[in-house]
């Protein structure tokens, strides 16, 4: 029971603003402290209980030394800070503006065009860059204005930029993949492998519902008339191709290899470091100055899911201790209905609900471990149960009011666009990313993954 | 007074974020020839594949008080970003003092026997031609936390000097990155 008080008052706490990570570490002390008290109990009279109560949860926090320490040595980890440098380098290069210049116009003059071009550039920054922030404020820079200029519906033009930018979330290589590799204890490989059915399915209902919405009321996404100074229309493709293919290339030798087998997530994204910085080079966009940035940031990106993972680790023993584990898995296996649906219909309300408030990554770390052991009773495919969980907290990063990709957004747009405008956008966007993921927990082989393990 | 040892403090971490920005470069470059070396040489050194993940060690385990010091650890900000600036600096004070030191001493402590241990034992790589003196990496799980006092005392102080007035709260915010991103893009436009 502790276990569970003490799952309710950590997130109570979060509530505050100190930074998760700590939070959730200092609770879990904080509670061991008490469970080891309540453990030897006051037989012995208050003093002599009280104090050994104490050594015991103490002693809980020994085998601390030795979690850190396997953390340590998790080479999948080490994926996270390589792909993040691609990623920035990549960025930097001013790739998402090359692209939107070139690609941004190529299907301008059939109606929604535009935002199909956005689409497809999202995609492809997904798959590049996976920067959720930059994509989008790349895109709200330049796109918008286009969109906003030929009499696009504002909020068609904003959802569209939203949704694209946070493609980066399941296109692989995505860090949320590669953490729930890790926690899941599954080749990150398969679930990039697994998760590119989906993320090509998505694309595709993004790109539907505009030519759709645009077919129905040609006012919401006008055709744009033909501008001959950007040249012919193969003139256009040319460009576009020779924006695309550097980068392309990069990035289909780096998942190649790792879907070949022939290279670990990790070796690939080192060698992608090193194809990023010649890249950078070619582009002549290359300066010690943008390593030093890309070092930075990703230091403090991955310091920052690693100081989460201590404090979870540290909140996982306390809560295994407690035996907070059997409660949660009674729980959940007598949900009414069919067992292993009402556990999934219900795991995928639990996170879509926390994600409205807490990060991918506190999910993946304190939540879904508690989960995993159910999962694997009841027979469930972890690749399968991973990627929809991956899937469910991408649309957290479009959920309003805290979605991240709103925040960065809204603050790019300009002062004409109202905030509810943006939030009315997303709403189709986040409908059709709930209807990917209820088509992959209902017919899993139309996207080649087995639903439960034989 | 106070101010002057905020910017000490800044600097320690500032230095903390250039060995670890260093460790991460140096980690890319290690992976990189490790695979080189596998792949077209068909040869490779334990010891070097081991270095890996001591530098990657280095990074995730200091990298988390330069983190702090850029406040780069995520927030559930429901709440704290309608605070009045006092208000934050107030939470962060009293986060250090509840959260951050009784964790960081309690983990921290756990670990100096786990050093000790394997310092006395002389531990060394279990595969032929590893690293040897396994206690320098696991050194670094208490000199971490002894690092994160350090920064997160900083970080009081900063937010100490935040609250009484004396600057204005430093907050990275969303804001700053999206102008700083919208920046460079206008900057490709203009070439």
């Amino acid at each position: 029971m502790i276990g569970i008080i003490m799952f309710f008052t950590a997130l109570c706490m979060l509530l505050i603003g100190f930074p998760v990570a700590f939070t959730f570490g200092a609770v879990s002390v904080m509670f061991g402290l008490i469970a080891g008290i309540v453990e030897i109990g006051f037989d012995e009279g208050l003093i002599v209980g009280f104090v050994e109560g104490l050594a015991e949860g103490v002693a809980m926090f020994d085998f601390m030394p030795f979690r850190i320490y396997s953390i340590m040595q998790n080479t999948i980890l080490m994926a996270i800070p390589m792909f993040i440098f691609m990623g920035i380098v990549l960025q930097k290069t001013g790739l998402a503006e090359r692209l939107l210049e070139s690609m941004g116009f190529l299907f301008g003059e059939i109606r929604g065009g535009v935002a199909i071009s956005t689409v497809l550039v999202g995609s492809l920054l997904a798959a590049s860059t996976g920067v959720v922030g930059a994509s989008v404020v790349a895109m709200g820079v330049i796109s918008l204005p286009v969109m906003m200029k030929y009499k696009y519906n504002t909020e068609l033009a904003t959802g569209t930029i939203c949704a694209s930018g946070t493609l980066g979330q399941i296109i692989p290589p995505s860090i949320v993949l590669i953490i729930l590799g890790d926690v899941f204890q599954v080749p990150v490989g398969d679930l990039f492998a697994a998760a590119i059915g989906p993320g090509v399915m998505l694309i595709a209902c993004y790109i539907i519902y505009i030519m759709i919405v645009a077919y129905l009321n040609p006012s919401l996404a006008p055709a744009i008339p033909a501008d001959p100074s950007r040249g012919n229309k193969k003139a256009q493709i040319f460009r576009a191709l020779k924006d695309i293919i550097p980068s392309l290339t990069l990035i289909l030798m780096v998942l190649g290899s790792i879907f070949a087998g022939i290279a670990t997530p990790t070796e690939s994204s080192a060698v992608g470091c090193l194809g990023a910085i010649l890249l950078s080079l070619a582009y002549k966009s290359f300066s010690f100055d943008m390593v030093k940035v890309a070092a930075r940031e990703s230091v403090t990106i991955t310091s920052m899911v690693f100081a989460i993972l201590i404090g979870a680790t540290a909140f996982s023993m306390v809560f295994t201790y407690t035996g907070g584990e059997e409660l949660v898995e009674h729980f959940m296996t007598n949900l009414p209905g069919d067992t292993v649906w009402a556990f999934v219909i219900f795991t995928m309300l639990a996170i879509f609900i926390l994600g409205f408030f807490i990060d991918f990554v506190e999910i993946s770390y304190i939540i879904i471990p508690i989960l995993i052991p159910i999962s694997e009773a009841l027979g469930i495919n972890p690749v399968w149960f991973a990627i929809l969980i991956a899937m469910n907290l991408q649309t957290s990063f479009l959920t309003p009011p805290f979605g991240f990709s709103l925040f960065y957004l809204k603050g790019v747009v300009p002062a004409s666009v109202k905030t509810i405008q943006i939030y009315k956008g997303v709403l189709p966007f986040i409908a059709i990313q709930i209807a990917v993921l209820a088509l992959l927990a209902i017919y899993p082989g139309f996207f080649g993954v087995e639903a439960f393990l034989k | 007074m106070l101010l002057k040892v905020e910017k000490a403090f800044d600097k320690f971490a500032d230095l903390i974020g250039a060995v670890t920005s260093m460790a991460i470069v140096l980690m890319i470059m290690n992976v990189t020839y490790d695979v080189v070396m596998r792949y077209f040489f068909k040869t490779g050194s334990i010891a070097f594949q081991e270095m890996e993940w001591h530098l990657f060690s280095v990074v995730i385990l200091l990298g988390m008080s330069y983190t702090l010091k850029e406040d780069g650890h995520v927030r559930v900000d429901l709440i704290y970003d309608r605070l009045t600036p006092k208000r934050k600096a107030m939470i962060n004070m009293m986060g250090v003092v509840v959260f951050i030191y009784p964790l960081a001493i309690l983990i921290g402590l756990a670990s100096v026997p786990f050093v000790v241990e394997t310092f006395v034992s002389g531990e060394i790589s279990g595969d032929p031609g590893g690293l040897t003196h396994r206690w320098i990496v696991k050194a670094l799980i208490p000199l971490s936390f002894l690092l994160l006092l350090i920064t997160a005392t900083g970080y009081f102080i900063k937010n100490f000097n935040a609250y009484k007035g004396l600057h204005p709260l430093e907050e990275h915010g969303i804001k700053d990155e999206i102008e700083e991103m919208t920046k460079s893009i206008d900057k490709e436009e203009t070439k």
